[in-house]
């Protein structure tokens, strides 16, 4: 089971109740697929960045779920032919968080250390690496395990 | 420690060491879904042409360079973010 997240985004002309209707049917696809939906998200109508099919608007939903490798292709084959869904993506999960990392040793000496010293020196910025040797790649596809520990990235 | 820097720089302007902020506040991950508000302090990395900011204007290090980038290409598929000008 690896960790997903999906963001879809739905013709903002939709009814409510269509609305709702579609957001089961692709959980269901999930559910259906052996993969368990974590959490629904819905951003609601939002701007699109940029036109898509001639539509400046659309109704964004968050769906954070976990699933086999398989998964993602089976629902976003589902997500891709549907009308009402104007875009989708799925996103692997790493078990790596966007917020602060506590990090015990030399965490807090190096850094007050080097804010006085940014005025002048100007040497390389020290690349501060990751004591977790977690591999960098975040995309679908891959097929390694994540450890379930809780949702990643969206604590909100 | 200024003064014993100075003569040996050509002139022009003072060079000022930048430091990764994602570095200093240790982040560990960019998330893409950050670009979801738009007073995002994210956006800072952004020019309003919608391209990314070079790596040497914003001082950030290779690792947190490449993880960003990552996260603006995510969100500019799900049109979070736009792909040219505003
Ligand atoms: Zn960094």
């Amino acid at each position: 089971m690896n960790k997903y997240e999906l963001i879809y985004i739905l013709d903002a002309a939709l009814e409510e109740a269509a609305r709702k209707e579609l957001i089961e049917k692709f959980n269901g696809v999930i559910a259906a697929n052996g993969g368990e939906v974590v959490k629904v998200d819905e951003w609601g109508k939002r701007r699109l960045a940029y036109t898509i099919d001639y539509k400046t608007e659309g109704y964004y939903v968050y769906v954070a779920f976990n699933g086999a490798p398989e998964l993602p292709r089976e629902l976003s084959r589902n997500l891709g032919i549907n009308e009402s869904v104007i875009r989708s993506q799925i996103v692997k999960l790493l078990d790596k968080k966007s917020s602060v990392k506590p990090r015990p040793v030399r965490a807090a000496a190096p850094v007050t250390e080097e804010a006085p010293a940014a005025v002048e020196a100007p040497v390389a910025p020290a690349a501060e690496e990751a004591p977790a040797a977690a591999p960098e790649a975040t995309d679908a596809p891959a097929t390694e395990e994540a450890p379930a520990t809780e949702t990643p990235a969206s604590e909100e | 420690m200024s003064e014993e820097r100075a003569p040996r720089r050509p002139r022009g302007r003072k060079p000022r060491r930048k430091v990764c902020a994602f570095c200093v506040d240790k982040i560990e991950y960019i998330d893409y879904k950050e670009f979801r508000d738009a007073n995002s302090r994210m956006r800072r990395y952004i020019n309003e042409r919608g391209k990314i900011m070079p790596r040497r204007m914003s001082g950030n290090c290779a690792k947190h360079q490449r993880q960003l980038s990552e996260a603006i290409k995510r969100a500019r598929a799900i049109a979070l973010l736009p792909y040219t000008a505003e």
